[in-house]
């Protein structure tokens, strides 16, 4: 009994089951209905993925990627950069007592003096950043250490820390602001920048503090609890982060913008990096508005107050002087790697060129008695 | 989130409307049925390029931005990310490629595989600014807030997510040209006898089919 209540028209979707009106259709049709989607008729473009189509691809990759590439290549070539390690690891480096006579306990600062000499001037803005070596600040149990809504400023987050802070959560019944090893680890060494002129005299840098984190990070994600105020008051009934010295309301009393959670270097610490070796911004060397050059070629000290102990874990800290362009700071591997992925892309066009060439004649040569 | 949202509807799309060989050519031979009968697609050459296509994939994203990280200052301000920045980039450049791959594959393009390909890509890029865009209230962490936005704010990240998208489908797009029909010439021969009615006028608004040589039946398999 194959009666087929079956309707002919393109986008209709349902045959009523003429089966339950009576006559002639008693059985529902297995068949699909004739539309389009069901009948895999729907329109469609298929694209010809064929030697002609894909090789101009391959020409054009590589003559769009090789000038990236030079560009970028020359562009991090030209970007200053110099490193200082000043952990002092060896017997000869100036921070070489500071390294082996620190204890958690000392009152007075240990001061090291480093001095070092500039090859080139530095033009345009520099930027001086701390590195670190072998710190692996992203390890997962330091990363969700920390406490964001008690970060934004939320008064009932600053008393009862979240239970991922554990165990820097609380510190002799008080809770702990801010909460977590990321904040109980913050880098607290103070780096200051002097250059030796020819009379041997020594200038001061100016080093400018603001605009080293995120503005979004400073502005909107770190929010002091009860505004930027008597920040001792709003942090009545809470301890400080048991490595540091002071209190997060003192990190700079001068500064009301920069005390508190919403302290740029605090900021910027909470970032976590990605690797165990990274830089992280610590000042800014404002150019200067004529064309004197912002850091001259020639004799500079490093003064650097020792406070942050990374021997125990086979650490390493350094100062690093860079410039910075359009692409970021030097690293040539972004540019290295489009030159090489443009030229193979050219040289595999070239190839499939002369292989498509090839068997195209032989191929078509085959056909010819058909 | 990553299973559901951004790489479920291209694949199932994919798999209910994919034709790579028209629909004349198949009823005209109909041994073609016999290359995918008892799951023969099912085989360990197929699977060994698939798992080794992924290794390389992750190896390629991830040491790329490891490279690209050994500065992590990549803004013109001098300002430094972070690891949730790595990771964002690192997953932008998978969701891209993958679909991408996908799309590579795609033989027979309907408005549904448009939808759902191009969709699923804008959809990601639309969900991750609005995720990054607010402070949660309920959350305690924020750890993506506007991280996001700041990496496309990075020239130097956009280079290498097109890079690496670019270097990840390089593969396929080889094996796209390189491919020579399966089975020596007999498929050939029958793709010659019966491509003068079938082959030039397809019922389905597409272009007929232009090259055997280096023709695309072959992808039934792979």
């Amino acid at each position: 009994m194959m009666a087929s209540s079956y309707n002919a028209k393109e986008e209709d979707g349902h045959h009523s089951g003429a089966s339950s009106h009576g006559a002639a259709g008693a059985v529902k049709s297995k068949k699909p209905d004739n539309t389009a989607f069901k009948q895999q008729r729907l329109p469609a473009w298929q694209p010809i993925l064929t030697a002609g189509t894909v090789l101009p691809a391959f020409f054009v990759i590589g003559l769009i990627f090789i000038p990236i590439g030079i560009g970028l290549f020359v562009s991090s070539n030209n970007i200053k950069e110099f490193q200082i390690d000043y952990t002092g690891v060896d017997i000869s480096s100036p921070c070489y007592s500071c390294a082996k006579n620190f204890s958690w306990n000392s009152t007075t600062p240990c001061v090291c003096y480093v001095p070092f000499t500039l090859n080139q001037s530095f033009e345009s803005n520099v930027f001086m950043y701390y590195g670190l070596s072998n710190f692996y600040q992203n390890h997962r149990r330091y990363v969700k250490s920390r406490d964001d809504s008690q970060l934004n400023g939320d008064r009932s987050a600053l008393t009862n820390p979240s239970k991922e802070c554990e165990p820097y959560r609380t510190s002799d019944g008080l809770p702990i602001a801010p909460c977590g090893a990321i904040a109980n680890s913050l880098f607290n060494d103070t780096l200051e920048l002097y250059h030796i002129d020819s009379n041997g005299t020594s200038n001061p840098i100016p080093l400018a503090k603001k605009g080293i984190a995120w503005w979004t990070d400073k502005h909107v994600k770190f929010r002091n609890p009860g505004g930027n105020n008597n920040l001792s008051v709003a942090f009545h009934g809470t301890n400080k982060p048991v490595n540091w010295r002071n209190p997060v309301y003192e990190l700079d009393p001068s500064d009301p913008e920069n005390n508190g959670f919403i302290n740029e270097d605090f900021i910027v610490w909470m970032r976590t990096a990605a690797l165990p070796t990274f830089r992280k911004l610590y000042r800014i060397i404002q150019k200067k508005p004529n064309t004197t050059p912002t850091l001259p070629s020639g004799k500079y000290l490093l003064t650097i107050t020792y406070n942050y102990p990374v021997l125990s874990f086979d650490g390493r800290k350094r100062m690093i002087l860079s410039t910075i362009s359009w692409m970021g700071g030097k690293n040539p591997f972004l540019g290295i790697a489009y030159i090489t992925v443009g030229s193979i892309c050219f040289f595999l066009g070239v190839v499939l060129l002369i292989i498509h060439h090839k068997y195209d004649t032989r191929n078509n040569s085959a056909d010819i008695p058909n | 989130m990553y299973n559901i949202c951004f790489t479920s509807m291209p694949i199932l799309a994919y798999s209910l409307l994919e034709q790579h060989i028209c629909i004349e050519v198949l009823l005209d031979n109909a041994t073609l049925y016999r290359e995918i009968a008892k799951n023969a697609v099912l085989r360990w050459g197929t699977f060994l390029y698939w798992t080794v296509l992924g290794v390389f994939h992750g190896l390629l994203f991830f040491f790329g931005v490891r490279f690209l990280f050994s500065n992590p200052a990549l803004q013109d301000n001098g300002q430094v990310f972070g690891n949730w920045s790595y990771g964002t980039i690192v997953f932008t450049v998978l969701v891209f490629t993958v679909t991408l791959k996908l799309a590579l594959d795609t033989r027979h393009w309907t408005w549904i595989n448009h939808f759902v390909i191009w969709g699923s890509l804008a959809f990601y890029v639309f969900f991750s600014f609005f995720w990054g865009g607010i402070i949660w209230p309920f959350l305690r962490q924020q750890r993506l807030y506007f991280v996001f936005a700041n990496m496309l704010s990075s020239v130097s990240a956009w280079l290498v997510i097109i890079l690496l998208i670019l270097l990840s489908l390089l593969p396929e797009i080889l094996l796209v040209v390189f491919r020579k029909p399966r089975g020596p010439h007999a498929r050939q021969k029958k793709m010659v006898q019966s491509s003068v009615g079938g082959h030039q006028s397809p019922r389905s608004s597409a272009r007929p089919l232009l090259m055997r040589t280096f023709s695309d039946e072959s992808n039934t398999v792979i």
